[in-house]
């Protein structure tokens, strides 16, 4: 009788460990990830990338604060662009911060559904950057086109990137 | 034989934990993966520097493994329920810290920005050190990024003038100017000799003003360093900046912050 008592309470802890392990958090599986030090490795640091930081960085909503544009002003002057450059570049440089925050706000929308297309809104915001890319060389001169894609090129030093291997 | 029959029941328990204990559950597992990218600049005035660091990407979370069963929903229920919130830290000298953004969904794009602005000495050093997380609800930090470090620091140097010109260029108006490029050597006390930033040459107007045989540059000025122990990295590297003439001709006190 008593064999018979020990084999069920061992049945039971195992059970109960069954179930413990039911309970806890099911495991994680992050793959590797890849990073790119702008510091290190300039040459690896996308231009469409470098552009999209730059340009989320320094380009200022509608709305801004004060403080704000004090900001913007002291990242701008680094381009020592003349004032009819420094003047053409801020509306591009809202409108730019105003359709990409149309972009993530489309695509969160569709994240919260579980439908999110990640490349699809890289691909859109690509595409954001190479068209603010060209309108800064439209509308600004020559010298101060070429200073703002010097600056950036520059500004990859100060990137770095974080890609797990199946997002690159 | 009276082993034998122990040994059968205990099979047929462990078949039995197995079977009720045991869900599809255990053989699902979140698949993670992210895209981020942390940028970290800095810039100067004649009052102020100022930094920036941006976190800006996205991560996505599945449910990977098979035979899922009623686990299936469990999981897919936290990740509805989840959410990530942007962190960037940003600390000038004895300013700023941890800045935390709007939260999202886990397969939400993030993006925040945590600025700060010091009132800057010339001649002093200020330490930027900036990171970027991503951290989950219902977990822990998901992301961190290295954690990087520079001195910053508004330079200035006193330069003399060679009265080499080159470069020149006219620019027509009322009054017709004319502007070259002058070069210098630095003119600096021997304690504060080699000054952290030197240009030359420098654009001057030569006509019909004539140019300074002594002037000062400022400019902002970075120097990488070790984020644990403030180790120097490389050397100092510095932005264009601006010149005023020099009021006399002596040794200037220039920025000499070589550690």
């Amino acid at each position: 009788v008593s064999q018979k008592i020990t084999v069920t309470l061992f049945s039971v802890l195992v059970f109960v460990l069954g179930a413990w392990a039911q309970t806890s958090p099911p495991a994680h599986h992050h793959p590797d990830i890849a990073v790119i030090d702008g510091e290190k490795n300039p040459e690896l640091i996308p231009d469409a990338t470098a552009f999209r930081l730059w340009l989320v960085s320094v380009s200022l909503t509608p709305n801004a604060s004060e403080q704000d544009r004090k900001f913007q002003e002291a990242h701008l002057a680094s381009l020592h662009l003349t004032a009819p450059d420094h003047l053409a570049l801020l509306p591009i440089l809202t409108d730019f911060k105003t359709q990409y925050l149309n972009l993530i706000a489309l695509f969160n929308e569709a994240a919260q559904k579980g439908v999110q297309d990640t490349k699809l809104f890289q691909a859109q915001a690509d595409d954001l950057v190479q068209s603010t890319r060209a309108a800064i060389a439209r509308q600004l001169s020559a010298v101060g086109a070429a200073n703002v894609e010097g600056h950036v090129q520059g500004e990859k030093k100060k990137i770095t990137l974080h890609v797990t291997k199946e997002a690159q | 034989v009276k082993y034998a029959k122990l040994v059968m029941e205990f099979l047929f328990c462990v078949l039995f934990t197995s079977l009720f204990s045991g869900t599809a559950s255990a053989q699902c597992y979140f698949v993670f993966s992210s895209n981020y990218a942390v940028y970290a600049s800095d810039n100067a005035d004649a009052n102020n520097i100022y930094t920036s660091v941006l976190i800006d990407g996205s991560a996505s979370m599945t449910i990977g493994g098979g035979n899922c069963g009623p686990g299936y929903q469990i999981m897919q229920n936290q990740i509805n329920s989840a959410t990530h919130s942007p962190s960037a830290y940003n600390r000038l000298g004895t300013i700023g810290g941890w800045g935390t953004g709007s939260s999202g969904c886990v397969n939400c794009w993030l993006s925040y920005q945590n600025n700060q602005s010091i009132a800057a000495n010339d001649g002093q050093s200020y330490v930027f050190d900036w990171q970027g997380e991503i951290d989950c609800s219902v977990a822990y930090a998901i992301f961190t990024s290295i954690i990087k470090a520079k001195q910053l620091e508004r330079a200035m140097t006193k330069e003399q003038s060679l009265e080499t010109e080159s470069n020149c260029w006219w620019l027509y108006g009322p009054i017709n100017i004319l502007n070259c490029n002058i070069d210098s050597v630095t003119h600096c006390t021997p304690a504060t000799t080699p000054p952290d930033m030197h240009f030359s040459p420098t654009q001057w107007q030569v006509y019909p003003i004539s140019a300074p045989l002594f002037w000062w540059t400022w400019a902002p000025c970075e120097k990488p360093i070790d984020p644990v122990d403030g180790h120097p990295l490389g050397p100092w590297t510095c932005q264009h900046g601006w010149s005023l003439p020099a009021l006399d001709g002596s040794l200037g006190n220039c920025t000499h912050n070589p550690n």
